[in-house]
């Protein structure tokens, strides 16, 4: 009796599957595993002395910057994304933004002194100088995609970088599992790519069918995308 | 002024002396400059520099080890009391600040020392600005409740830091002055090499490194410290290298070349006086003496020096020579002074004859006036041959008439270097001495020696000298002599007489 009720769920389920998402969908499911930081993509080697001696064997930093996914093609209506960085001593807490178009740029300064911060746009356009009161923050507005560099005046090797998509739609990946589902995707071609901080790490092109819906589910483990519907990986 | 020739010429010898004698000395001290400095100069002192700054960041680092050893925490927290006597600060792992007695910042998170220290477990040594002002930092990591921390020290990199070094040195951050030592030393620089000039050579030191030579003992010497310092701006540090300290000033040196010298050019004025009066002094006595001599006299040779002693002595030669061929002529051959210098018996005179004179027979010098005899040539104490006197005379000595001398020569202060060793017997053929040879002869004779015609002119020769020689030294006009008989021998006995 038991083997029936089981066996009864298990077809249930794989049938009932294609009814429980509406027409022209797609469902993305993410695990992301924190891993640790890997220095080489923000650490800057500075010499600035003349002693070294190493006493402590430090574990590894977890990673400081943040997975996004983008779906290029789609272009749901713009929403406002902020990000919020701090300016403590000689380092902005985040090294890589990713945004969307019109994403604002919230810097605070969390010394007792006042900072000036320069932004730059790769590639041509006058830098901002932007003076940062101490312990009080200011917004900055990325209307045009580009790649932006920020600049603290005060320690010149403490930069950090904006890239801005001509996308509205970036979605943000936290520890642990995160699912999304977007229905209103039109029928075409598209291209999913999932980014650590600015850098695209992993890229899977796929069609959207009218009154479709597909799954997507991957991985994110030691920095390194797995793609569990194809057990294909992202390269490092 | 006299002998103008003369002091022109010393004067000129003591200035090309002293001028040559500068000038080798002053090559000589260049070519040790040079030498110095390819041995142990600028760019020794730079790393000189360099050491000194580097201990000073060692002992930061030491610093934060004994800060690290004190510390307890407990809940993120630091409940010791830490004793430092320098900045510190104790930060977490996020590089917040949670302790210390040093609060630029709140944090010192992305300070690259620091981040060694809570990211990799090194302790370093660095460097940050904040503001205006410039710190050199020591971390040193440590491990508490499984978390990483880190004990900051500091120093602020300013006037004070800078009494590390031995030397005057200016410190720039980027191409901008920010610290300096021997303030008044680099003004002094500034004034004789120029401002402008100096900082342009500063600003290439900055930019390229190396050193620069101000002048022969002044150099200046640049090296950075590692360029990631105080957020991408290179630290440099400029040496001043004096081999003269407080004399880096060329115009200074040159003011005191030129004071040098004139003080050269008038000690050789002062000292061309003095040798040249000194010498117009003597030749002036000489000449007043000379004045003063008669025929037959010598001046006493001792009583001259710094060269009027040879003129003397060539003078009393030449004298010895006259007396000498006038003798051989059968002239003055009863001279008493022919050989008046010749005292201590090199001739074959005082080899034939016992000397009757002794030390003792000399008697003491008594203020006794002896009548003098007048003699003929009282009157004219030129230097000529008398004429042979026309009465037999008791006393053979003469003094010499000095009021013509006197007249003639007012500067002539002492007279006692008038020394003028005797005066001749106007007499050459009634010889005083032959009653004393009979005395002599009698009392020889008594005891059974014999005496010969040739001993008889030894002594008599052996007396003139020795009266000669006891007027100079007694300084008397006359000398008075007698033989007494002692021990069954002759000893003649002198007496001077004033």
């Amino acid at each position: 009796m038991k083997r029936f009720f089981a066996l009864f769920f298990i077809c249930s389920f794989f049938f009932l599957i294609p009814f429980s998402v509406s027409a022209t969908m797609i469902k993305l499911t993410i695990n992301y595993n924190r891993g640790e930081e890997r220095g080489d993509q923000y650490r800057v080697d500075i010499r600035d002395g003349y002693w070294n001696f190493p006493v402590l064997n430090i574990p590894k930093d977890k990673e400081k910057e943040q997975y996004s996914v983008v779906i290029e093609g789609y272009k749901p209506a713009a929403e406002s994304k902020k990000e919020k960085i701090e300016l403590s001593g000689a380092e902005f807490s985040r090294k890589k933004i990713l945004f969307p178009k019109n994403g604002t740029l919230i810097v605070e300064n969390k010394e007792n002194f006042p900072r000036k911060i320069v932004i730059t746009r790769e590639g041509g356009g006058e830098p901002v100088s932007i003076e940062i009161q101490p312990q009080s923050s200011v917004e900055h507005l990325f209307t045009e995609a580009g790649d932006y560099k920020i600049a603290d005046e005060s320690f010149p090797w403490n930069t950090s970088s904006v890239k801005v998509l001509d996308t509205t739609y970036v979605w943000r990946l936290k520890e642990g599992s995160n699912n999304k589902d977007i229905p209103d995707i039109a029928p075409g071609s598209y291209s999913l790519k999932i980014y650590y901080g600015t850098v695209s790490i992993y890229t899977e092109d796929f069609m959207v069918v009218q009154n479709a819906a597909q799954s997507f589910i991957y991985k994110i483990d030691k920095g390194r995308v797995v793609n569990l519907n194809s057990f294909s990986t992202s390269m490092d | 002024m006299t002998n103008l020739g003369l002091k022109l010429k010393v004067f000129f010898l003591m200035a090309v002396v002293i001028t040559a004698l500068s000038a080798a000395n002053f090559l000589l001290f260049k070519d040790f400059l040079a030498k110095i400095d390819v041995q142990d100069g600028a760019k020794n002192i730079a790393k000189l520099a360099e050491s000194e700054l580097k201990s000073k960041n060692y002992s930061l680092i030491g610093n934060s080890f004994e800060i690290a050893r004190e510390l307890k925490i407990e809940k993120g927290k630091v409940v010791s009391k830490v004793n430092s006597q320098k900045d510190y600060a104790v930060v977490s792992g996020n590089g917040a600040v949670i302790d210390g007695n040093f609060n630029v910042m709140n944090s010192y998170a992305g300070i690259p020392a620091v981040e060694r220290a809570l990211k990799d477990g090194v302790a370093s040594d660095g460097m940050f600005s904040a503001g205006s002002d410039l710190y050199l930092i020591g971390a040193a990591p440590v491990m508490a409740e499984g978390k990483v921390f880190a004990a900051v020290t500091f120093e602020r990199f300013g006037n004070d830091l800078l009494s590390i070094f031995p030397m005057p040195v200016k410190a720039f951050k980027g191409s901008e002055s920010i610290a300096e030592k021997g303030t008044d030393r680099w003004e002094s620089v500034e004034k004789s090499y120029g401002k402008a000039a100096l900082d342009a050579d500063l600003a290439a030191l900055v930019t390229n490194g190396g050193q620069k030579e101000l002048n022969a003992w002044t150099r200046v010497s640049a090296f950075a410290m590692p360029y990631d310092l105080a957020g991408g701006d290179k630290i440099t540090i400029v040496t001043m290298t004096s081999l003269i300290p407080g004399w880096e000033s060329y115009n200074n040196v040159l003011y005191m070349t030129i004071v040098y010298a004139v003080v050269a050019v008038l000690v050789a004025l002062f000292f061309t006086f003095i040798v040249t009066h000194e010498i117009d002094k003597i030749l002036k006595n000489l000449a007043s003496d000379i004045s003063r001599m008669r025929v037959g006299e010598k001046l006493v040779l001792k009583r001259y020096s710094n060269g009027a002693d040879i003129v003397v002595s060539a003078m009393n030669k030449l004298i010895q020579k006259y007396l000498e061929l006038n003798e051989d002529v059968g002239g003055i051959t009863s001279s008493p002074l022919v050989r008046a210098e010749k005292s201590k018996g090199v001739d074959d005179f005082d080899a034939a004859v016992p000397d009757p004179f002794a030390t003792e027979a000399v008697e003491e010098i008594k203020a006794e006036k002896v009548e003098r005899t007048a003699v003929s040539n009282t009157k004219t104490p030129e230097t000529r041959i008398p004429e042979p006197p026309q009465h037999e005379v008791k006393h053979e000595t003469v003094k010499p008439d000095f009021s013509q001398v006197q007249a003639d020569d007012d500067d002539d202060e002492d007279n006692e270097k008038t020394q003028i060793a005797a005066t001749v017997s106007p007499s050459a053929q009634a010889n005083p001495f032959d009653a004393l040879w009979e005395d002599y002869c009698r009392i020889k004779r008594k005891h059974g020696e014999s005496v010969s015609d040739k001993e008889k002119t030894a002594f008599i020769g052996k007396v003139r000298t020795n009266k000669a020689s006891i007027m100079a030294k007694y300084k008397c006009s006359d000398v008075q002599f007698s033989v007494e008989e002692k021990d069954g021998k002759p000893v003649v006995k002198a007496k001077p007489v004033n």
